[in-house]
């Protein structure tokens, strides 16, 4: 099944307890622009190659589109649409003032040099410039992206525009990049889980985690829950998963990453397993947090963990999806878990245009509470309407961005 | 079908004849044909042309139309005695817009078009009392008509269904996020 496909099962999940017609709900689906552009580098070998990059914006009802710039080999207008479009219903879900848009270009990052990817990503600005800005569509980082990529974005679009730190997000901190922007998406992870399994009754040091995925969202994410008391069982990257029953020392992970080119192979006092092992661990919670379609109708049947946090986008296939649902597992959705990306983005932009810099605490304070708030409003639909979380964050999103659909008229 | 089987007295009981003197209606019948017709048997056919105007002295025929989409007859109404019909043709020719079948036993009163044209050039009171009376009619007709379709005008906004973005509006709004 396509991506753009999967999300609109569960678009339309929701839109049928909402009793939309047709004619709405394609209102609400069809993009708002799809871009398709050329992208023609001379490599260091002296090759011209031509890459293809996607930008699109799904909808602007709420306000200036957002959403990361994805650099992977597997990108194409299909997934790009079907992220644009979760970006619309996530940026709704916590209630920030976006609309959803997404990027990519079709490359796989690890076989081209820095000079390369700066190139690339020059070009790919040069290309969509004009139907982008700090009022109209705002990319940040994503898979294969970081802060390098979106600081070579502000430059190449600043060569255009002039001075306009907030045309993008996730910029180095030392360029107009705000504090708590990289751990912003596990941090928020964090903050869900720790409501969450306090919504349960749950104690922390009682709560048994394995998180896939060490990465950007992972990493953060395992360093925020082991903080914050609960036992992280399992860890896993690129080289495969690391257990030990008793917790994994987090911090010593970390260090062991970053001295090991980001790295966990070889992590000290851990016993090694699969990826799919750790999947199906015998934990309390899971948090996939690395590819989308990780859980599938083959392995669902083995998951074990009763919570399940989707840190990745569509880690769980629609299919797999049911049948946790029917396990009666508790799953938290993409478009609410992983929205703490976005909304640090959001307060990056906001400094950015305010022109002060608010420091890390104001920056993971306010983050807690769009988290928390978010959840509680997830949290109640669900339980008031008898619906899942993942279908009351889309009825929150579709309905926030239906509303500002009908108070804006489309005439 | 003899004019003495239609009275002078009877006729004054039309409306179509009000304000005749006795003299007057005399002259009217002299000029018009008595006719009597079975039930089912058609007086005048839709889509026929004919310049007739017609008084009924007894009995009830029915004004039906065949519809465009199903060819199925549908009748409009019914007119009994004392009323008339055919008054349309009979001042300006055209096809009939609709069939009168009878549906009783009728006696009906027939004027035709050039009988009436001598009365005209007779210079005769009866023929201007008679379109006199005709016009009073069409223009009673034609006023409820106008009426009608300003009523059909007003009432357009409140008989059309909510529209497809009030509807989602509501439906948005009753989640109350």
């Amino acid at each position: 099944m396509k991506a753009y496909e999967a999300t609109q099962i569960y678009f339309n999940r929701a839109a049928d307890l909402m009793d939309l017609s047709d004619n709405m709900r394609r209102l609400l689906s069809i993009s708002s622009r799809e871009i398709q552009v050329q992208i023609p580098v001379e490599l260091d070998n002296g090759e011209i190659a031509t890459f293809v990059g996607y930008r699109v914006q799904h909808d602007d009802a709420r306000g200036p589109m957002k959403g990361g710039l994805r650099y992977h080999p597997a990108v194409d207008l299909d997934e790009v649409r079907a992220l644009a479009t979760l970006m619309t219903w996530k940026t709704a879900v916590v209630n920030i003032p976006y609309g959803g848009a997404k990027g990519g270009v079709a490359i796989d990052p690890r076989t081209h040099s820095p000079r390369e990817l700066e190139l690339i990503t020059r070009k790919f600005v040069d290309q969509i410039h004009d139907v982008i800005g700090p009022d109209t569509d705002i990319p940040a980082p994503d898979m294969g992206t970081g802060a390098q990529e979106m600081a070579w974005f502000l430059n190449q679009y600043e060569k255009y525009h002039g001075y306009s730190p907030a045309c993008v997000t996730g910029k180095p901190v030392e360029l107009h990049g705000a504090e708590g922007r990289e751990e912003a998406t596990g941090r928020g992870v964090g903050i869900l889980a720790f409501k969450l399994i306090s919504r349960l009754g749950r104690k922390p040091a009682k709560t048994r985690v394995a998180i896939q995925g060490f990465g950007n969202v992972g990493s953060f994410a395992a360093a925020f829950l082991a903080e914050s008391d609960f036992k992280v069982v399992a860890i896993s990257d690129i080289s495969g998963a690391y257990f030990r029953a008793e917790g994994i020392d987090i911090s010593a992970a970390l260090r062991h990453a970053r001295e090991n080119r980001g790295v966990l192979e070889g992590l000290a006092a851990t016993e090694k397993i699969t990826n799919a092992e750790l999947l199906e661990a015998d934990v309390d919670v899971l948090i996939p947090a690395a590819l989308g379609g990780v859980i599938t109708e083959e392995n669902a049947p083995r998951i074990k963990a009763p919570i399940i946090i989707e840190a990745a986008n569509g880690p769980i296939t629609p299919g797999a999806d049911a049948m946790l649902h029917d396990r009666e597992t508790l799953v938290l959705p993409d478009i609410l878990a992983n929205a703490g990306g976005v909304t640090v983005s959001y307060f990056e932009w906001v400094q950015n245009r305010q022109h002060y810099n608010w420091g890390i605490s104001r920056v993971r304070q306010e983050l807690d509470r769009v988290m928390s708030e978010s959840f509680e409003r997830v949290w109640e639909l669900s339980q008031e309407r008898g619906v899942s979380l993942r279908t009351a964050a889309y009825i929150i999103g579709i309905g926030r961005v239906g509303r500002a659909t009908v108070l804006g008229g489309i005439r | 079908m003899t004019n003495a089987t239609v009275s002078c007295k009877r006729l004054l009981a039309v409306p179509l004849l009000a304000n005749f003197t006795d003299e007057e209606a005399e002259q009217l019948l002299s000029i018009a044909e008595s006719l009597d017709f079975q039930p089912g048997q058609i007086v005048l056919a839709e889509d026929e042309q004919s310049s007739n105007l017609w008084i009924v002295i007894d009995g009830t025929c029915e004004i039906v139309k065949e519809s465009d989409q199903t060819g199925r007859q549908v009748v409009l109404s019914e007119l009994r005695s004392n009323q008339h019909f055919g008054e349309m043709s009979f001042f300006h020719p055209a096809p009939h817009s609709a069939s009168v079948r009878a549906k009783t036993p009728m006696k009906l009163l027939r004027i035709g078009r050039g009988d009436y044209e001598k009365l005209v050039t007779e210079q005769c009171a009866s023929a201007f009392k008679l379109a006199f009376n005709a016009i009073s009619g069409l223009a009673e007709r034609l006023r409820r008509a106008t009426d009608r379709l300003a009523d059909l005008d007003s009432a357009e906004p409140l008989a059309k269904p909510p529209s497809e973005w009030s509807t989602f509006r509501t439906k948005v709004d009753a989640w109350n996020l």
